[in-house]
């Protein structure tokens, strides 16, 4: 079983990122955050497999919390801009993923963090 | 106002030029009444356009003739060239204030249209924004709602709501656009706000208090008052549930305009997004040296104010 974190500002994404990888018998997400700060904490406290993190919260963006959790971070973003690969990749993400590119992608993506890759 | 002062310096020279005396204390009084509004006249024509200032300054320049060259026994020649000398000095001074006063005019005019300018572009990333972050959503649950064992009356609704947000986004950035691109005269008289708040009342469900009266402000004050009152009744729309009062008042305040809009409505929870539209406002009043504050009312409700100096 992989424990998810899911930390995004819009209710709507967090609920949807949950129903999609509750779809999978091997995923749960244990815990959601609505910015950075609130990211961080949980993380510490629930200590998941990975965290899906977008990287424009409120408070502290994925980029910071990246490179301040030691656990797998996906980060996870809206616009499709080269730059926020490569600030991801430096910050510590072990994964970039666009919200749109859909459950297949995203589930294959947290499967792939979690799996240490 | 530059006719007025074309024909005092034409008349001012030739007066000047065909006096034949005498030169008593009733023309040196009416001399420096004369000399008096002229200069105020270049002042302010100068500031407009400079091409008069030649002019006045040759009329007030010489004016001082009128007494030297009638005076019984006859003025010293250089006391007379003193006098007109002191004279063309006080006009150039005039020219002075004039150009300098024009040059804050235009310092003023650049700063108004730098901030349009901003606004809009802030406008065009807050827009390309809020529509990403809600396509994402409608993307992101219609992904979902694919998925076995989905309900799709709950997926329906979520982009129902996520497409509704969304094209209140792009009505209120077309808003702010066309506020933005107008000429501050677009919207000239006090009559078109009070039209604003009585068409607001008629679709809404609070009763709507209107207290407008003031003497008619500067057309760019007015068009800054309208702003405010549009974009406060969409905020009260959107934002105040179960308003049942709402109230506009504008009114003057020495030399200040102010704008107040007030409901007692609840404020749902604010979100990161909720105050572009009062932020863009806050900017532009900000940037004709005016005040604006927002926050919640007593006992209830919310309150936008809006100080706007004359």
């Amino acid at each position: 079983m992989i424990r998810v974190l899911v930390a995004d500002d819009q209710e709507m994404v967090r609920r949807n990122l949950r129903r999609i990888l509750e779809s999978e018998p091997d995923l749960r997400v244990v815990g959601e955050a609505a910015d950075g700060v609130a990211a961080v904490e949980q993380a510490r406290l629930l200590r998941p497999d990975v965290v899906l993190a977008d990287i424009r919260m409120p408070r502290k963006d994925g980029l910071a919390v990246a490179r301040e959790l030691d656990l797998p971070v996906v980060v996870i973003t809206t616009f499709d801009l080269d730059e926020y690969v490569y600030a991801a990749l430096r910050n510590g993400a072990c994964g970039f993923l666009l919200k749109r590119s859909g459950p297949a992608l995203l589930v294959e993506g947290v499967r792939a963090a979690a799996a240490g890759e | 106002m530059t006719v007025v002062a074309a024909v005092a310096f034409a008349v001012s020279i030739v007066v000047t030029a065909v006096y034949p005396g005498p030169s008593d204390n009733a023309t040196a009084y009416w001399m420096v009444a004369e000399t008096a509004v002229l200069l105020f006249l270049l002042a302010h024509v100068t500031r407009r356009r400079a091409v008069l200032a030649p002019l006045g300054v040759l009329a007030i320049g010489v004016s001082p003739l009128r007494i030297g060259l009638h005076l019984d026994p006859p003025a010293p020649a250089i006391e007379v060239v003193a006098v007109c000398a002191v004279w063309t000095l006080l006009a150039v001074a005039a020219v002075g204030v004039g150009t300098y006063l024009r040059s804050l005019d235009r310092a003023r005019a650049l700063a108004v249209d730098s901030a349009r300018r901003e606004q809009r572009l802030h406008l065009a990333r807050d827009l390309h924004d809020w529509l990403a972050h809600e396509m994402t959503g409608i993307v992101l649950a219609a992904q979902a709602g694919q998925l076995a064992g989905a309900d799709p009356s709950r997926t329906f609704r979520e982009i129902e709501e996520a497409g509704t947000r969304g094209l209140e986004a792009m009505d209120r950035a077309l808003r702010l656009l066309r506020a933005a691109g107008e000429r501050p005269t677009a919207v000239s008289t006090l009559a078109e706000v009070r039209a604003v708040v009585h068409r607001f009342a008629m679709s809404a469900e609070a009763s709507v208090a209107c207290d407008i009266d003031l003497p008619e402000p500067r057309p760019e004050n007015t068009a800054t008052v309208h702003r405010v009152v549009v974009e406060s009744l969409t905020n009260v729309r959107r934002h105040a549930r179960g308003a049942t009062e709402v109230r506009v008042a504008v009114t003057s305040a020495g030399a200040d305009v102010v704008v107040e809009v007030t409901d007692n409505g609840r404020r749902a929870p604010s979100t990161r997004r909720g105050g572009t539209g009062l932020a863009g406002l806050t900017e532009w009043v900000t940037a004709l040296d005016g005040t604006l504050t927002a926050g919640p009312a007593r006992p209830s409700g919310w309150r936008v104010r809006a100080v706007v100096p004359a």
